[in-house]
């Protein structure tokens, strides 16, 4: 065998190690995920979500008015939302928030953020 | 009470719905002006054009109440409650432009949309004519008869009327607006007995 066909052979062995640790990491640690919160016809779809630190809510209003997002009594608040338009939170914290459209109060959802 | 008679009562935004509240001589004599017509009328048959008036002139109506209220009132739940319709009730009636637009149609003015205009300017010259508490409750009394009436007149009469589906579909949408805000009158007007 050349030196070359054996650097070659080095080299395959190497990438095909780096994957299988790439793997085994991706077995190991959740990505952080982005979860979608559809807003239409005045209700969140769906109601409840359950999520983890460092994964994102993303809020899409689907409805031809505005609404206008507060999680946890003000904790984290939206923009106005238009139609088509989304937003997005990052969560860090552990707890249960609900959360309301503040123009159209009986609009209720709860986010669960848990370890 | 007939599809007709619905609309027309529409420009008197609750006072006939809702009898005690009826403050007025002047609604009691346009009610019967009114029935005369309606009994002339009795079967009115919208085209698509006429029914995008009716619906777009019924927003801008409300729209017209919320600002005097932004203006005369002082609680916070009317001023709140006016804010609301002043947002949703523009947001659908840009989208009923939208779509006139896309269709490139002209809305055609009716007997009913003129109906509707000028029992607004009575409402309208009672409510500028109170203050405080006694503007409140005319106010959020009108905001839930006026919903009443015009989410009646929308689902029995425009949305099974109307021909184009998109026209429709928006009808169907700002119907499901108009329930929350009925909803939310319905609150408001507890919160200030």
């Amino acid at each position: 065998m050349t030196s070359h066909k054996i650097n070659m052979l080095l080299i395959v062995g190497l990438l095909v190690v780096g994957a299988f640790d790439r793997e085994g990491l991706a077995q190991t640690t959740s990505l952080p995920q982005r979860h979608v919160v559809q807003i239409d016809g005045f209700v969140f779809q769906p109601p409840q979500i359950r999520v983890v630190p460092g994964d994102t809510v993303v809020w899409v209003n689907r409805d031809f008015v505005p609404h206008f997002i507060s999680v946890g009594e003000g904790k984290w608040q939206s923009d106005v939302l238009e139609e088509n338009q989304s937003w997005e939170l990052v969560v860090n914290e552990t707890g249960s928030f609900s959360y309301v459209c503040v123009f159209h109060p009986k609009m209720i959802g709860i986010v669960t953020i848990h370890d | 009470m007939n599809t007709f008679k619905s609309f027309l009562y529409l420009g008197l935004a609750g006072s006939i719905f809702f009898g005690g509240m009826v403050a007025t001589g002047c609604a009691t004599s346009n009610d019967h002006a009114m029935n005369g017509n309606a009994m002339a009328n009795d079967t009115p048959a919208f085209n698509d054009l006429e029914i995008a008036h009716i619906a777009y002139t019924a927003g801008a109506i409300d729209i017209r109440y919320a600002h005097l209220a932004l203006a005369l009132a002082e609680d916070p739940e009317v001023l709140k409650f006016a804010e609301l319709m002043v947002r949703d009730h523009t947001a659908v009636n840009k989208k009923a432009l939208a779509l006139v637009k896309k269709l490139q149609i002209t809305p055609q003015d009716n007997g009913m949309s003129q109906q509707l205009l000028k029992g607004a300017v009575t409402i309208r010259n009672e409510l500028s004519r109170l203050h405080g508490p006694a503007f409140a409750k005319r106010y959020a009394a009108n905001e839930l008869g006026y919903h009443k009436a015009v989410n009646q007149a929308v689902e029995k009469t425009l949305i099974p009327t109307a021909q184009n589906a998109e026209l429709k579909a928006l009808l169907t949408g700002a119907l499901q607006t108009f329930k929350v805000h009925q909803e939310h009158a319905v609150v408001m007007n507890e919160k200030l007995q």
